[in-house]
């Protein structure tokens, strides 16, 4: 068997756990793959070559031995610099942190996909502690975008969209506070899953807003993203927002197709009305759907403006002490947030996790009589890297804190989503939000696997890389 | 939206600067200025939402855990 270029975490795993690929030269074909093709993207800051292929050796050895190493067996995937490598610092995109001490221990959802047979060969490029839509970074330069390379990747998991895009690593972790999985998603065009909240353990990375981070899967195909998240599923107390619930095995249940599921496009708020990119992808995927039903979600800006004050708030206060006596060290782009962050009234703070909860309660009566909701997850495909602001039904707008104002209502209550690329014709990727009730993964990821299989949805091998 | 123009973002940086000890430079201040009106005009939309009055119940929960077992750290 060959390798394929962008072959698939599935057709990987089978062709090792088969006898037909060996896991050193699926590893060999990604490292030298990334030492071409990454000096283009940005998007790895640092690559593993002594311990992927020491690792690959071990699943080689163990796949002679006749031991099954695992669904992901012999899976090249990497991470958003976040997350803790063992023998590596965890730089979160920061300049300061270069300075600690390196991790003694691997993340909890790399030590879990390792379990799964899966070879970690990389970490990330990530906007500065993850405060960020762009994928820029002052300190490591821009992540650019695989289908353009004048244009942002998105952020803040910049580098996991990227390289998932560009075939560097069909699978890639990242992380997601207010839209941090789906906006590189939707601009890379990939398919990204952002779990319920408190789903997945966060142990072992850098914090950037401990009520709202979340941690998700990239992939360019709905089953490697089913798959990897089956992996990573669990307990773990070390992580006191991760909720003690049966696992949710969704790898078997995504193929179930979306009868009886009772779907609406998202309206009100998420009007695209005005946004022509937006438009074309919720229409693909409604038509795809054969939804005509279009609901507004109460309180979408209020909860848009409540993560955005507890977001300010929280990520501020961790910060507080580097800011006061290494302002210069931050990137310039997330320092003032930063520091204005710092100064937020308490009561902001406190009505916003009022409001929270209010609105949460909105949306749950919602989900009594609707399975699922489409709504776009960026307003435009991938602006360009540097541009500042942007122009959002005749309002100009900066662009860093407003890339995400589709995704940030629906992160602030936690809601299980799958960012899907949908196929709309424009020379540039963008792609809808799946949003299902809490706890249902598997019904976001059923509606992504329909749009996928009828082709509505397609994840676009980039037309400037080298097969 | 409520009105959030009453907010003095510039007087409030330079107040709250010199309470926490942080040093606001001339090339950080229309930035810091800038996001702090934003956090204004996003708390005048909370400030619009409808929660029941005299109640507070928040997103934040703080679940208690069982005591620990004899023989653990108690």
């Amino acid at each position: 068997m060959t390798l394929q270029p962008y072959a698939a975490a599935w057709e990987i795993a089978r062709g090792i756990r088969g006898g037909d690929l060996l896991a050193s030269d699926v590893v060999d074909a990604h490292l030298a793959r990334i030492t071409a093709i990454n000096p283009q993207l940005n998007a790895f800051t640092d690559v593993l070559r002594e311990r992927a292929r020491s690792r690959a050796a071990v699943i080689d050895s163990q796949r002679h031995a006749g031991t099954d190493p695992g669904p992901l067996a012999g899976v090249p995937f990497a991470v958003k610099n976040l997350f803790d490598v063992a023998g590596q610092v965890t730089r979160a995109g920061s300049k300061i942190n270069r300075e600690n001490a390196p991790a003694t221990d691997d993340a909890e959802l790399v030590q879990r996909l390792e379990a799964a047979g899966a070879i970690l060969i990389g970490a990330l490029n990530m906007g500065e502690y993850a405060y960020d839509f762009t994928g820029e970074n002052a300190h490591d330069g821009a992540c650019r975008n695989p289908h353009d390379l004048s244009r942002m990747a998105g952020g803040s998991s910049s580098g996991s969209g990227s390289a998932t895009a560009a075939g560097l690593a069909p699978l890639s972790l990242g992380s997601d506070t207010n839209g941090s999985i789906r906006v590189p998603s939707s601009l890379c065009g990939i398919f990204g899953l952002k779990p319920t909240f408190g789903r997945l353990t966060r142990h072992g990375t850098f914090p950037f807003v401990d009520s709202l981070d979340h941690l998700g899967p990239f992939a360019r195909n709905v089953s490697d993203l089913a798959t990897a998240f089956d992996a990573m599923q669990g307990p773990d107390s070390r992580d006191p927002t991760v909720a003690d619930r049966p696992f949710n095995t969704v790898s078997a249940k995504a193929d179930r197709g979306i009868d009886g599921l009772r779907i609406a496009v998202a309206g009100g708020y998420f009007d695209t009305d005005g946004l022509p990119d937006a438009a074309a992808a919720v229409t693909a995927a409604a038509a795809a759907l054969n939804v005509h039903q279009v609901l507004d979600v109460p309180g979408a800006a209020a909860g848009r403006a409540a993560a955005f004050i507890i977001t300010n708030a929280e990520s501020a206060a961790l910060h507080q002490g580097r800011l006061r006596v290494r302002p210069d060290d931050f990137d310039p782009d997330t320092r003032d947030r930063f520091l204005a962050g710092s100064m937020l009234p308490a009561g902001w703070l406190v009505r916003a996790q009022q409001v929270r909860r209010w609105y949460l309660e909105q949306v749950m009566a919602l989900f009594r009589n609707v399975d699922v909701l489409i709504a776009p997850a960026t307003p435009f495909s991938a602006p360009a890297i540097g541009q500042k602001t942007m122009l959002l039904r005749g309002e100009e707008m900066a662009v860093r804190p407003n890339l995400g104002l589709f995704t940030q209502p629906i992160s602030c209550i936690g809601l299980p989503v799958v960012a899907a690329p949908m196929e709309t014709g424009s020379a540039m990727p963008i792609g809808v939000q799946i949003i299902a009730p809490p706890w249902r993964e598997d019904i976001a990821l059923r509606v992504a696997r329909h749009l996928e299989r009828t082709g509505a949805a397609k994840v676009r091998v980039p037309d400037l890389l080298p097969a | 939206m409520s009105d959030d123009t009453t907010f003095d973002a510039e007087g409030h940086m330079d107040a709250m600067a010199a309470t926490l000890g942080l040093s606001i430079t001339d090339a950080q201040r229309p930035g810091v200025i800038g996001f702090l009106q934003l956090a204004a005009r996003m708390n005048g939309i909370l400030e619009d939402v409808p929660v029941p009055v005299d109640t507070l119940e928040l997103a934040t929960v703080y679940n208690v855990p069982e005591r620990a077992p004899a023989g653990d750290d108690a």
